[in-house]
Order: structure tokens, then sequence, then C-alpha cells
């Protein structure tokens, strides 16, 4: 079952030229997809689009459908879309901005008007998965990057998002942190979780079941 | 007190900063200023930070007072040149009013600098006020750090591309540093962007109403000091603008 499905995607940003079109993308259940491709090419914009970020809250002109589940984005409310895919954007500093670490993994879960016992769950749980549970009342500010990059997947991770978008999810990560990561991946895929994961290191596409190349505005399917 | 709710500390700081701005008379601004100096203490401000704000205002709070002597001609004159009464009493007075009304406000802000912006949130939206907009303050409040540092960031990258800035006229550095303003702001304008996606990618404004993980409760002598503080508010005011109790 396709979990998330671009269909013929085509975007341009206001008056200008299209940065690519006709793209065709699957996730199944499961299942974790690789979108690779040159810096500048729009790798960014489509994690964008598959999230339903643009057109709701960025400019751009989009054609093409994207399905969550076989329906459309554009339909669902912006609670059912959150409740169903959670993204990681590429800098951690741009995406934490509670005081501490417990303040900050509470935040999603709220916004869905959890209860607080649920949320006081979510929060261990996600801590356990990225093993920073020492760290719940740790002051953000005062943690290197790569831990909050760490941090940043946990507050998506407390979503329980059935579609992660992982942008980039492993720069700045120490070996140990980049090993962790890929665990996660792992276990997301187990429980059924479909993750498409927008990485140009060879050295991940072991996770991945299919990938996905993106250059000259086209997307092509790379048989490994 | 000094892990109570933060809804006192708000009725404090609102009745200090009220007080603040409608008192004129310098003995009431006196009291003003060591009510706020007896709260300071007892809400567990960090004195070393409100003394290190105020000695780095010291020049700016010299002026102000210097120009308020300087200006002030009512009173009685106590430094007379050539006949022209250049300080008088009225004038030290006001610019010593106008300096406690600055002590008084660095005294809430360090009151509050010490509250957990969380707890406040939690506490602003249990008073009734619409969460979109504690975090629009609790963000635009976190946005002025950043600012400075993108600022002194910029200076920085100036600096060492071999720009003396300590060398460099008055004139031409004021040039400079509006030079410099631009992207800093246009910075902050693309950070902010890209906070409120993600914020909007964690459900922020998917519901009318959220939950809160952390919770503040009023305690009875929260609810105690609370009453307290709102009577002698409405007292003060009493006093202050009917004269009630002779004063």
């Amino acid at each position: 079952m396709n979990a998330l499905e671009g269909r013929r995607i085509s975007f341009s940003y206001p008056r200008a030229n299209a940065l690519f079109s006709e793209v065709n993308i699957q996730v199944q259940v499961g299942e974790c997809v690789i979108l690779r491709g040159p810096s500048g090419c729009g790798k960014t914009t489509l994690c964008q689009i598959l999230a339903g970020i643009i057109p709701r809250s960025l400019p751009g002109e989009v054609r093409g459908d994207v399905l969550l589940f076989g329906e459309n984005i554009g339909s669902l409310s912006l609670a059912r879309i959150v409740e169903k895919v959670g993204v990681l954007f590429q800098d951690p500093d741009a995406q934490l901005f509670f005081p501490t670490v417990e303040d900050e993994i509470a935040f999603g879960p709220e916004n869905l008007c959890l209860a607080r016992e649920e949320i006081g769950c979510r929060i261990e749980q996600a801590l356990e998965a990225v093993q920073m549970s020492e760290y719940r009342l740790a002051k953000t500010e005062t943690l290197s990057y790569g831990q909050k990059q760490l941090i940043a997947l946990a507050a998506v991770l407390a979503l329980e998002p059935r579609v992660l978008i992982l942008d980039e999810a492993f720069s700045q990560l120490d070996t140990a942190s980049t090993q962790l990561v890929k665990e996660i991946i792992r276990n997301q895929k187990r429980l059924g979780r479909a993750i498409f994961l927008v990485e140009n290191s060879e050295e991940h596409l072991d996770l991945a079941e299919r990938v996905y190349e993106l250059q000259g505005g086209r997307v092509q399917e790379v048989v490994l | 007190m000094r892990n109570g709710d933060p809804r006192v500390k708000l009725v404090w700081v609102l009745l200090c900063t009220t007080g603040a701005l409608i008192f004129f008379r310098p003995w009431w601004m006196l009291s003003l200023a060591l009510f706020t100096l007896a709260g300071t203490l007892a809400f567990g401000a960090e004195l070393e930070s409100l003394l290190g704000r105020l000695t780095r205002l010291l020049p700016l709070l010299a002026g102000i007072f210097l120009i308020h002597i300087l200006f002030v001609q009512t009173g009685e004159p106590l430094l007379l040149i050539r006949g022209f009464p250049l300080v008088t009493s009225d004038g030290i007075l006001r610019g010593a009013t106008t300096l406690l009304r600055f002590f008084v406000i660095l005294g809430c802000a360090a009151v509050m600098a010490r509250e957990n912006s969380r707890r406040v949130m939690a506490a602003l939206t249990r008073m009734g006020i619409p969460y979109l907009f504690t975090f629009q303050l609790m963000i635009a409040l976190r946005f002025i750090p950043s600012f400075t540092s993108s600022f002194s960031d910029a200076r920085l990258a100036l600096q060492l591309r071999g720009v003396e800035l300590d060398k460099i006229p008055f004139r031409k550095k004021l040039r400079l540093y509006a030079d410099l303003l631009l992207p800093v702001v246009a910075d902050a304008v693309v950070k902010s962007r890209v906070l409120a996606i993600a914020m909007e990618a964690r459900g922020f404004g998917a519901y009318e109403k959220r939950t809160s993980f952390l919770e503040v409760r009023m305690t009875p002598l929260d609810w105690l000091l609370t009453a307290v503080l709102t009577g002698l508010g409405l007292a003060f005011l009493g006093c202050y603008f009917f004269g009630w109790g002779g004063l």
C-alpha cells in the first residue's frame, strides 16, 4: 500500500522557471525511499510539497497530486496531516525554540491536544529512541549541533507519524549518532512506517528499498 | 515565593510597571522602588544580573539625570551661574524620579527573566489569553538575542576582512552599521519564516486550543499573595489620585 505518493508533480517558484516537472514518487508502508541529487536541484522543495507545506505555507505553483494513504493532501486539515506526516528539516537550530528538551518534545503532542499522561509517555519514548533520556531537562541552547539534530528527530517521533520525511538527517552527526539514526530508521520501518529520506551519501543506501535521483528537473528511479 | 505561580509575579510586575508609569511624585517613586527591590529579592531574581544591567546603562542613566538637572528650571535654585539657575531642587528630584523609574522596570525584567518562559506561557494561557498570542510574544522575545547575535556576527565578519571599526570616523561607522542592518534584518525574516514552517509542521495552530504538559497551579499562598498585591495596588492608586489616608 502506498503511504505517500506524488503523481506528476511539477513546481515553479513565483515568476521563475519550473524547478522540476512530472515527478512521480511512491513510498510504501514499511519502506524507506532515498532521494538524492545535486545541491539546489529541489530536494528540500520536493520534501515540502510531499509534506503539504507547499503551497499551504510557502508560495509556489504546484501541479499534480500528493496522496497520503490515498487521500489528496490538499483536502486534509493540518491536524490530520500532522498526525500522518512528520518532517525533520535540515537545520535543527531553526526548529528548536523552547528553553528545554522536554518542552521541545512536548510541543507537537500538545498541539494535537493529547492528554498530559500521553504526552509524558511520548516524551519518554522519543528520548529513549534517540538515547538522550538524561537530557530531558537540559537546556536546548547548551546542546551540540548533533545533539540538537537528535532532539529535533525525537520531537518528530513524539508525534508518532505514519510517514517520516527526513531532509538530510545525517548531516552534522558523528559516527555513533549516525548509526543510532540508522537504527531508528530500521525500527520505524519494522513498525510499518514509511520513510522518505533525502540523502546524498552512498553510505546510507543500505537503508533504502528504492532510490530516486532528482537531476535537471526530472526524477528517475535508480537501479541499485 | 521564588517558585510560586508565574501569575503572582505577573500581577506584581503589572502593579510595579503601572506605578512606574503613573507616579511622578518623588517620594512615591522611591516607595515604589523599595517595593520593587523587596519583590525582586522575594521572587529570587539575581541581584548581580540586575546590578550588571544597571551598570551597563550607567552612561545613559547619567545622561538622563543630567538632562533633567539642566532643563528643569523650577524649584529652589541650588547652583546659580551669573544669576542663571543651573541646578534646581526640582531638577534633581525629577532626575532621581526617572532613575528610580528605570530601576523599577529593570527590577521587573530581572524577576521575569528568571522565570521559565514556558511557565509564563502556561500561566498566560490559564488566564484566558489565546495561545497564539502568548507564542507570538515568546518568539518575539526569543528573536531579540538572536538578532543581537546576528548583528555581532556581521560585525565580526567585517573585522575579519580587515575593517578596523575602532579607527573609523563616527559618521562613516554609522553608515557602515546601517549597511549591516539590512542583511541582518533579512536573515531574521528568513529565520522567522523557517521557524514558522517548522512549528506548523508539528501541528501548531491545528486546533483552536492545545493541551499543556507543563502544569501551573495556584497554591493557597499564591492566591493570598495575589489578593494582597491587588489590594495594595488599588489602595496605592486611591491614595495617589484621590488622596485617601491624607497622602
